[in-house]
């Protein structure tokens, strides 16, 4: 059994800092995990994407296109680029309410509603959060990624990972008060994860076959 | 643990006493690792000024009898090839491990050579491991290889494993050795009676290093069947996932690789045996390829034989380049279209090519150069180098015309100004200064050739992750500071300025003055561009726990010119429908450069402007 995630966004976002701490806490918790970073040019800014696989049958770091269980986009015009990961027949999007205009003299961002759609119609179930939003209320301007990382966590109990202790342990907190913000935001993702589990099967919440109880004791 | 993290462990667990490397994207993390523990275990690390002196000062320590690495990304053994080939002629009295970080679809280098090929050139055994669990056995073995053949040894590793996270089982470091004896031999010194001595000896050892790898257990066999795969380095971990998810069908041969150079013959011969069909499955150039073929033909066997033909050369590997090949290999047809590239996009989005963060001093720098350029409507060529300014190849500032290796900005200036009646330009950073640009700056001062060149002092090695260079102040008690107008100014430069990037209006007057002297006085002039890397400075204020200062736009005098969005660029700053900017508080780091720049004063500091003052005296030393 593997659990394929991409975790898209804009370099800066903490798109490693979040696959860093879900990869170690999922080793762990006694399970196999791979995460493929990119770094370096890539980082500065621009489109990132980190592949972590979780499951004691990984051997390859990368995850094949349209097979990823879950897609993280701490950034929507991110996850509107790497929709060839993701499959209509199984994929959760988790897309955070957030678009960052490229830097580029005269980039055209396609409508918000436009990206949305496309998301949609590239996964099985797609969830807005408002993880920047929250980041900011809850203090640390730039802990959408703790946001997300509280999502995962979530989901991975859910299915049998042990997550919660260990990410909590590992947010970062460079100051104090960064570091309270932080657990905050990931408290606030965990408790969007367990409303969102809540839900399905109900009504647009569509059931997903890997999204069960025991995925990773099988 | 990452990838390079297990190979640094790795070396720790083989015994290692010394290490020294330069730092490039993805091979930095390595000695990273070992610095930090570099005090608690005495051993010897050291970031060094490029990769050939870091070559030999890691070899110099294994012919002194202390285990030693030496890390680099592949470019960098480019630079270090003089040494490399030599240190195969001598041979080393203690483990002596190269480690190349490959970077096959070129993630964050210039090019994806295949530093396999170095194996073949400089007769040199070359170890790839498929995960990095395996990286840091693997490293540990390349030690005890090396010690026993009394050889260098390459360690190629690539990307996608220099920067995959995984498991890693630790084992223990034994009492590492760091201090060393040297014992004069003619062997060390090359001069041509000597060197054809070793030229023998060196073809001597060679073949029993064409012995010792059919021992190597992480070279093995797997399953059975009438298809043979063999598969070198990170390719094994696709070919394994792949043929144990069944989409292939069964009866198949697997021979793992982890030495791709020189190819184990006696290991080949009983992998080969029964099989109707062979394939080889590698990144980039086909090493693994050649070599069995050319093995093949000289046992006599005839056996259909299949690699780059189906699994395609440029890039890196993945699980659809992989599936097609096994696909058309068994069903005994061309691949329709050979797997190249993994990006394919599913709704047209602007690209995101990297930038700028906000806050770096490159940016108002580079938009001054733009702007004056612009202005006095002056041919020129920018001739551009390695590092973040690279970035400035990209619109708006498009100020990076060629850009082909470290150093090369002044080296390629110099013919231009031969050549060209225009300005040139070369700029540069620090760190690459030091790298490889300063004997083409003598050269530029020993011809009397009229360059401008401008050095971007962040004091640190910014783009592969803030190593220190010799520009960085206070680093260590054991590293000392070299301000860059003492070199320059001694290497005989007459116009050396410094000014402050964030500066706008200073920075476009003495690029004025420079250009002028330099085409008036025939000789180079030197602008030296200092201020930290925003990502330093912000981090030091962050745990100083200092509030940013926070800019907004005032809606009511933006004119909607795009000047902050467009021309300056900053990633912070973003147009409404109606084209009005906005600071995203998210993004915005306080560096308030974007006030210089707005033609009607419409940025102001959303705090009160006494307070700003405050702030702004406050934060200063951090970004200085």
């Amino acid at each position: 059994m593997v659990l394929n995630i991409v975790v898209v966004g804009v370099g800066g976002q903490g798109v490693l800092t979040l696959s860093k701490i879900l990869g170690a806490c999922a080793v762990e918790a006694g399970v196999k995990a791979l995460v493929a970073e990119t770094h370096g040019m890539s980082q500065r800014g621009g489109s990132v994407i980190v592949h972590v696989r979780v499951g004691n049958d990984v051997c390859a770091p990368t995850v094949p296109l349209r097979e990823a269980h879950v897609m993280i986009a701490l950034e929507m015009l991110e996850g509107a680029r790497y929709l060839n990961y993701v499959n209509p027949e199984f994929s959760l999007s988790i897309v955070n309410d957030k678009v960052l205009r490229p830097p580029i003299p005269g980039a055209k961002v396609p409508e918000k509603e436009t990206m949305l759609k496309a998301i949609k119609s590239h996964s099985a179930l797609t969830v807005v959060v408002n993880a920047s939003e929250e980041a900011i209320k809850l203090g640390n301007p730039a802990g959408a990624n703790m946001f997300m990382l509280g999502f995962l966590a979530g989901l991975l109990e859910f299915m049998g990972l042990s997550m919660q202790g260990c990410c909590t342990n590992r947010t970062p907190h460079p100051s104090a008060d960064l570091g309270k913000a932080n657990a905050a935001i990931f408290k606030r993702g965990l408790m969007e994860a367990s409303a969102l589990l809540e839900r399905i099967g109900e009504g647009e919440v569509t059931e997903l076959p890997w999204l069960r109880r025991g995925f990773f004791k099988t | 643990m990452l990838g390079n993290e297990a190979i640094a462990r790795g070396a720790l667990e083989g015994g290692m006493g010394l290490a020294a490397a330069y730092p490039g994207t993805p091979s930095s993390e390595i000695v990273e690792s070992l610095l930090k523990v570099k005090n608690k275990l005495g051993i010897y690390v050291e970031w060094s000024v490029n990769e050939k002196v870091a070559f030999e000062v890691s070899y110099a320590a294994a012919i002194s009898g202390v285990k030693s690495l030496v890390a680099m990304k592949h470019v960098g053994l480019n630079v270090a090839a003089d040494p490399l080939m030599s240190s195969a002629y001598t041979g080393v009295r203690e483990s002596f491990v190269i480690v190349t970080a490959d970077d096959p679809s070129m993630w964050s280098s210039q090019n994806e050579q295949d530093n396999r090929l170095y194996g073949v050139h400089a007769y040199i055994p070359v170890f790839e491991p498929s995960d990095p669990g395996e990286a840091k056995e693997l490293c540990k073995f390349a030690f005890e290889f090396s010690s026993k053949v009394r050889h260098p040894v390459i360690l190629r590793t690539t990307t996608r494993l220099s920067h995959t996270r995984g498991p890693v089982p630790l084992g223990t470091i034994p009492r590492l050795t760091t201090r060393g004896e040297f014992t004069r031999k003619k062997e060390y010194v090359l001069t041509p009676s000597n060197a054809r001595k070793d030229r023998e000896a060196m073809l001597t050892r060679w073949e029993r290093i064409m012995d010792e790898v059919n021992a190597v257990p992480f070279n093995r066999i797997e399953g059975d069947g009438k298809n043979l795969v063999i598969a070198s380095g990170i390719a094994y971990a696709y070919v394994k996932e792949i043929i144990a998810s069944g989409k292939v069908g069964d009866g198949w041969r697997i021979l793992k690789l982890s030495t791709p150079y020189p190819v184990p013959r006696k290991l080949l011969l009983e992998a080969t045996e029964g099989v109707e069909k062979v394939l080889i499955v590698e990144e980039l150039e086909p090493v693994v390829e050649k070599e069995v073929k050319a093995i093949l033909y000289e046992e006599g066997i005839t056996v259909e034989l299949h690699g780059k033909d189906l699994i395609g050369l440029p890039y890196e590997m993945s699980h659809e380049r992989v599936y097609s090949a096994l696909k058309s290999f068994t069903e005994g047809r061309k691949p329709r279209v050979l797997a190249t590239s993994n990006a394919k996009e599913s709704l047209p989005v602007p690209p995101r090519p990297p930038t700028f963060c906000p806050g770096c001093p490159y940016r108002p720098l580079f938009y001054a150069i733009r702007r004056y350029l612009n202005r006095k409507k002056l041919s020129y060529v920018a001739a551009g180098d390695i590092g973040c300014y690279a970035l400035a190849h990209n619109p708006p500032y498009n100020l990076q015309d060629v850009i082909i290796e470290m150093g090369g900005s002044i080296g390629t200036a110099n013919g231009f100004a031969h050549v060209l009646d225009s300005v040139i330009l070369a700029i540069i950073g620090d760190s690459t200064f030091f790298h490889t640009g300063i004997p083409p700056l003598v050269n530029a001062v020993w011809h009397r050739t009229p360059i401008v060149v401008v050095i971007l002092d962040n004091e640190i090695t910014a783009m592969t992750g803030h190593q220190p260079s010799p520009t960085t102040r206070g680093a260590s008690a054991t590293e000392n500071y070299i301000p860059l107008e003492s070199v320059v100014k001694g290497l005989g430069v007459n116009f050396v300025e410094a000014i402050d990037p964030f500066n706008v209006t200073q920075v476009e007057n003495t690029l004025s003055r420079a250009i002028e002297y330099a085409s008036k006085q025939r000789e180079p002039a030197v602008i030296i561009a200092r201020r930290k890397c925003a990502l330093s400075a912000l981090r030091s204020l962050r745990r100083a726990g200092i509030k940013l200062p926070l800019f907004k736009v005032d809606l009511s005098k933006c004119i909607k010119c795009g000047t902050c969005y467009n021309a300056f660029a900053c990633p912070a700053i973003y147009p409404d429908k109606e084209g009005r900017a906005h600071i995203d508080p998210g993004l915005c780091v306080g560096c308030g450069t974007c006030m210089q720049v707005c033609p009607v004063n419409a940025i102001v500091p959303v705090d009160h402007s006494d307070t700003y003052k405050l702030q702004k005296g406050l934060i200063e030393k951090f970004w200085r």
